[in-house]
């Protein structure tokens, strides 16, 4: 199993996908040209690598805008029913655990985990924004890698709430609420997290954010909202389910 | 007196302003040199005569060949063969730009750039001799937030800096530079001559124009949200947006998820005389900046005579005059952005406000000005300097 590095966007890697067909037996490679089977981006492809591969599956994980040009002439596989187009089947990604509830006796301060990676389409300045707003006792951590940390340093800084944010992931997520300030409509990985471990969600209105059952949808690129949404809402039921890695992966080979 | 300044590539399109400090600091007979790297065919072109004043005066060095740091690496990490090599050649390389630096002798060296001055504050000891840095916006606004002490070297070492304006001073004290830092503010300047403004603007849908690269910092997702709201209402316009750069795709992005495709133009790149063009044809100028120095665009749409959106970030607020050469609205706000727009759809009040910012510009941001307050700050540092060594 083929998952070339060079091919995907760095925002875009589907490492859920790599994790997902390893838990299924795959022996899966990120470098090569010659496998079995091929994972590529249906849309706007890092690269087009020279692949040799008996299967070609293009993953559709970005919604299609005018000017794309779309991996033709193979299967199909989108994660999400609203990014599908016609011909593709849904696999909907798992993440490997949930994102852990804050439990901290005698701590009060409001811990607020914003989910993706470090790029635009994260939407990440927007929760930046909206910490702010809401103000004393709040601790934001933006958990995503990636090259575009100055926008959200930048923020914090200017909104003067700097030691109040940090930026980077870590292995396991605790959060008294995520947030999911997308503008892209993505099956965000973060977002299943923190379904996974029924964790409070506040979400950008996005089609897939709507299908994956995100409990509190906002408008995308509007701070305010987000941040009167923040802390109104209880947790949900945790959906185990979702880090049912093998059975993904074995969706994927189908 | 010989000036030292330190730069990028010399000349460059998109740093007219290097341009315009140099050519101005020639004209007062100030001894000039420049020490960066060779501008590209294309540039040199765009700048007629610039190549007769600049020969012999060009020193092409990258800036940040510290004769002393590599060896003081070598000297403190594991070394291996090959990295001893290659750090051999380094060492060679530097000792030579330091000499080269000496040789010049300058009476001062200013560092066009903060972050570029970081690495090379060492040339000012090899030339026995006081340094200005400039700060000009992204350096002191986002540059190393996340690494503290970032400009302490510049802050030992120099001896004066430059900003753009007030906002740039309070900020380079929030980042540690000392408040009794010798310092002088000096804006940037524009040709007025060159933006003369149309007298019959055509009729036809409300013309709204930003010129700023696609970078986040320029807030153009915050400007297409504006103009969504500004079309909800109703109001017939066009938005053009001159400029390119690494956010293209995210501008791209909004402008389909925003449904504007039939309102927005994306004009990528356009050479400064387009640029003139397109300010004769707008109504008025947006700019929807998070993080701005001071807004050279704003400027020259002020010469150009036309209205101001713009925001409070940063050194804007120093740029236009809220109220009387256009709006400055609190950043990140769309709906102050389209209600400011809204009100300049008053063919009258556009060209009040129009009159007045070009009045204004003509009157505190003329090239003369600029030129003279450089040289002042020159001549206080250097004597300030010699006073010291006496």
């Amino acid at each position: 199993m083929l998952v070339p590095r060079r091919a995907w966007p760095d925002d875009r890697f589907p490492h859920w996908a790599v994790a997902a067909l390893r838990a299924a037996g795959a022996r899966v490679s990120e470098t090569g040209r010659r496998a079995d089977v091929a994972l590529l981006p249906a849309l706007r492809p890092a690269a087009t690598p020279h692949v040799r591969a008996g299967r070609v599956i293009g993953l559709i994980d970005v919604p299609a805008r005018p000017g794309d040009e779309r991996l033709e002439g193979v299967e199909l596989v989108a994660t999400s029913q609203a990014l599908a187009w016609e011909g593709a089947r849904v696999v909907r990604p798992a993440v490997k655990h949930g994102v852990r509830p804050h439990v901290s006796p005698g701590e009060d301060v409001l811990r607020i985990v914003s989910v993706g990676p470090l790029h635009w389409s994260a939407g990440h300045e927007h929760a930046v924004v909206a910490a702010a707003r809401l103000g004393a006792g709040v601790e934001l951590r933006i958990a995503g890698d990636g090259p575009a940390r100055e926008p959200i340093l930048f923020a914090a800084f200017d909104l003067g709430i700097e030691s109040s944010v940090i930026v980077g992931s870590g292995d396991e997520l605790a959060a008294d609420v995520v947030v999911v300030p997308a503008v892209e409509d993505r099956a965000w990985p973060g977002l299943l997290q923190a379904l996974a471990g029924g964790v409070p969600v506040v979400a950008s209105d996005l089609p897939t954010t709507r299908e994956l059952g995100a409990p509190v949808l906002v408008p995308p690129r509007d701070p305010a909202a987000l941040a009167a949404a923040i802390g109104q809402h209880g947790p949900e039921p945790p959906r185990p389910e979702l880090t049912d890695l093998e059975a993904c992966g074995r969706a994927l080979l189908a | 007196m010989r000036v030292l300044l330190v730069g990028g590539p010399f000349p460059q399109l998109s740093e007219t302003f290097i341009v315009a400090h140099f050519r101005g600091l020639l004209a007062r007979g100030v001894d000039v040199q420049f020490w960066g790297s060779d501008g590209d065919a294309e540039a040199w072109a765009a700048f007629p005569g610039l190549a007769e004043e600049a020969r012999g005066r060009l020193h092409a060095h990258a800036p940040r060949e510290h004769p002393g740091r590599t060896a003081r690496d070598l000297l403190s990490g594991a070394v291996r063969p090959r990295v001893l090599a290659a750090a051999r050649g380094d060492v060679a390389r530097r000792l030579a730009a330091g000499s080269r630096v000496a040789r010049l002798r300058p009476d001062l060296i200013h560092f066009e750039f903060g972050v570029a001055a970081r690495e090379a504050m060492w040339m000012g000891d090899v030339a026995r001799c006081p340094t200005v840095v400039s700060f000009r916006g992204y350096d002191l606004n986002y540059m190393g937030l996340d690494q503290p002490g970032y400009f302490d070297d510049v802050w030992r070492r120099a001896a004066a800096i430059h900003c753009l304006g007030e906002d740039l001073w309070q900020r380079a004290q929030r980042r540690g530079c000392p408040p009794d830092m010798r310092h002088a503010l000096i804006p940037p300047a524009v040709d007025t001559a060159r933006f003369a403004p149309r007298a019959d603007r055509a009729a036809g849908p409300l013309a709204i124009l930003t010129v700023a690269r696609l970078h986040w910092k320029k807030g153009h997702i915050y400007g297409l949200q504006a103009v969504r709201e500004l079309v909800d209402a109703g109001v017939e316009l066009e938005y053009r947006i001159v400029g390119t750069g690494p956010h293209a795709e995210a501008v791209d992005a909004a402008v389909h998820d925003l449904g504007l495709a039939d309102h927005v133009r994306l004009l990528g790149a356009v050479p400064h005389d387009g640029v003139l063009e397109e300010m004769r044809a707008a109504d008025l100028l947006l700019h929807p900046a998070v993080s701005e120095g001071f807004g050279n665009a704003v400027m020259e749409a002020q010469a150009a005579g036309l209205p101001i959106v713009c925001t409070d970030a940063d050194g804007l607020r120093e740029n236009i005059v809220d109220g009387e050469t256009g709006f400055a609205v609190p950043r990140r706000d769309p709906a102050a952005m389209a209600a400011a727009i809204t009100r300049l759809t008053d063919p009258g009040l556009r060209a009040r406000m129009g009159a007045a910012g070009r009045r204004r510009v003509a009157e505190r941001f003329q090239p003369d000005r600029q030129i003279d307050a450089f040289v002042a700050l020159y001549e206080e540092t250097i004597t300030a300097r010699r006073a010291r060594a006496a």
